[in-house]
């Protein structure tokens, strides 16, 4: 096991290699199959950059592609490559990387002050306060903005390689964009029936969803396994579908794997121009991080993202969760934690009624989970819930603090709670609500968009215009394009989208 | 970006033909005016549907094509050569 917070064997990492790599200078270890932000996470690091402008700490929120908060930067012997996602990011020994926009170190900063004084600072502050004398703009206050604002660092020559990547160009009949369930299933039926395939997946492990539940682990690998042995099917992992362009030209993206990055010289990315004469969509869908006041704070994290670190790579995410949920497939993660003899410091469900809050409630698996874990109890005492200082009623949900790990407090104000008792509802209330007190470690909140529903792609034109006054039709599938279903056990991607991509 | 179906080379990517604009205008006589001809030289049509028009192989073969385009959805309905004269599909009514 490397790390303290590696509690199990997940099922993406190596525990027979352990690989050693650097985060702002100190050396940590992780596992072969590791992302960095697995790693780190396995480490305890949970404190991984600072925002954009005030410098307020963040975390790591997700366990893909759809990080907002962990960037880093990468130093390779290509030079230094910045605002790589530490979640897709994958381990490889001699790692080396550093987080961003912090000075003169991540856990003292002393930009950071600025937060302190952010709530006195009105919209467009700067342009209204630096103006004069006239010529500090230029030498004192510009340069003193700029070191504040931004990301990561740019150097002026990345590397010793005249181009860090490359484009190719490849056919297929159809690609099949997704190697979760549906993907891997369906890139099986063409091969074996004889078309050519291309599989793309953004993941360096095929198997998406099937990743999150070890009952699939055989089911997944005899057909990883087939797949792979099939003449007509060429599986591209590491490789995200950029583009769906007119008569079936697609941009697809590959990051290659560190080995073959050293094997050709620095080479990072590759650029494919992949032309399909059909299109398969089996992308699965993101969940969203929900709005509340602290949601950036280090701590706190989706729930998904909490159950992929556990079963992906074995890694704890917090001693004591809370969690805040609004779907049935969340409880996943409470049942997941309860299994690794976590307890929960809450869980807070804000629907009425719930198949999966009833089950958890009625196997007492939380509760028992909760006297197994037996941990934290001393942050227990010490992050008590508090009420919201709001009417009551109103319902909302605060994460507070700056720095680990007085981080992630949750502060549930919804006008459900016991007298007596400080902010904490017991479970089964009138209201559905059950939470129990005790220190927040993070909050997450399940709500899974389909991103790509079925007819998502279709262009849809509006007003009316001279094709209209002729007759013309205008609504029309662009050709080839089909949707497969969304990927995993349990997943659904035909929910409508919560204010994503307008979908057609 | 467009996958044209060349009659004589097969189907290749757009960056290998060139636009020629549109081929359903017919050359006015040659006695037919200033006007008649000032408005076949610059004046053109945008329409949103379907459109004949010229599209020339510079990158194989070199002869010019004539292709129905759907304006919006870039769906090609037929290729053919100069001389054809190609049908509009069955929805369209211009």
């Amino acid at each position: 096991m490397t790390g303290p917070r590696r509690i199990a064997r997940g099922l993406l990492t190596d525990a027979a290699e352990p690989l050693g790599f650097r985060f702002d200078g100190r050396p940590l270890q992780g596992l072969r199959g590791d992302t960095l932000a697995s790693a780190l996470l396995a480490n305890g690091v949970r404190l991984t950059g600072r925002s954009f402008k005030y410098h307020r700490p963040r975390g790591i929120v997700t366990a893909g592609p759809e990080e907002p908060c962990a960037l880093v930067d990468v130093i390779g012997t290509s030079g230094r490559e910045p605002n790589r996602p530490a979640t897709t990011l994958e381990l490889h020994a001699g790692l080396v990387a550093e987080s961003q926009n912090r000075w003169p170190s991540l856990r003292v900063d002393a930009m950071a002050l600025s937060g302190l004084v952010a709530r006195f600072l009105p919209a467009g502050f700067y342009y209204k306060t630096f103006m004069a004398p006239g010529w500090a703009w230029e030498r004192v206050y510009e340069p003193l903005i700029r070191r504040a604002a931004g990301l990561g660092r740019l150097e002026p020559a990345v590397g010793d390689r005249p181009a860090p990547a490359e484009t190719v160009h490849d056919h297929a009949e159809v690609l099949v964009i997704g190697a979760g369930v549906a993907g891997l299933a369906a890139a099986h039926r063409l091969g074996t029936s004889g078309a050519r395939v291309i599989l793309a997946d953004q993941d360096a492990a095929f198997g998406g969803g099937s990743l999150l539940d070890r009952r699939w682990t055989g089911w997944r690998e005899a057909l990883i396994t087939t797949v792979a042995a099939l003449d007509t099917v060429r599986c591209l992992p590491r490789t995200t579908v950029v583009g769906a362009y007119g008569h079936g030209v697609f941009g697809a993206l590959e990051t290659l794997a560190p080995a073959e990055t050293a094997a050709c010289g620095g080479l990072r990315e590759r650029l494919r121009v992949i032309r399909a004469r059909r299109v398969i969509l089996a992308t699965g869908a993101v969940e969203r991080l929900i709005a509340f006041p602290g949601n950036d704070v280090p701590g706190v994290m989706l729930a998904g993202a909490a159950l992929a670190y556990l079963r992906r790579y074995g890694v704890a995410v917090g001693h004591r969760p809370a969690l805040f949920l609004n779907t049935d497939e969340a409880y996943e993660t409470v049942f997941a934690f309860a299994d690794a003899g976590i307890g929960c410091a809450g869980v807070i469900d804000p629907r009425p009624t719930s198949l999966a809050a009833d089950r958890a409630r009625g196997r007492g698996r939380d509760r028992g989970a909760r006297r197994r874990g037996g941990r934290g109890g001393r942050r227990a005492r010490r992050g008590a819930l508090r009420p919201d200082r709001r009417p009551r009623g109103a319902r909302s949900l605060r994460a507070r603090g700056r720095q680990p790990p007085d981080v992630g407090r949750l502060f549930p104000g919804d006008g459900a709670r016991e007298p007596g008792r400080r902010g904490a509802s017991v479970a089964g209330d009138d209201r559905g609500v059950h939470t129990r007190s005790g220190t927040v470690d993070r909050a997450g909140r399940r709500r899974r968009t389909g991103l790509l529903r079925p007819g998502c792609l279709r262009p849809r034109w509006r007003g009316g215009g001279a094709a209209d006054r002729h007759g013309t039709r205008t609504r029309r599938r662009r050709p080839g394009l089909h949707t497969g279903p969304a990927d995993g056990p349990g997943r659904d991607a035909h929910r409508p989208a919560v204010g994503g991509a307008r979908a057609g | 970006m467009l996958r044209i179906r060349c009659p004589w080379c097969g189907e290749r990517d757009e960056t290998e033909f060139r636009y020629r604009g549109d081929a359903s205008r017919t050359r006015p006589a040659v006695d037919a005016g200033l006007a008649a001809f000032s408005g076949y030289t610059y004046e053109r049509d945008n329409p949103r549907g379907w459109h004949v028009e010229w599209w020339l192989h510079v990158g194989s073969c070199r002869r010019l094509l004539k292709v129905v385009r759907h304006t919006l959805t870039h769906e090609i309905h037929a290729v053919g050569s100069p001389e054809d004269r190609l049908s509009l599909p069955p929805d369209a009514a211009c």
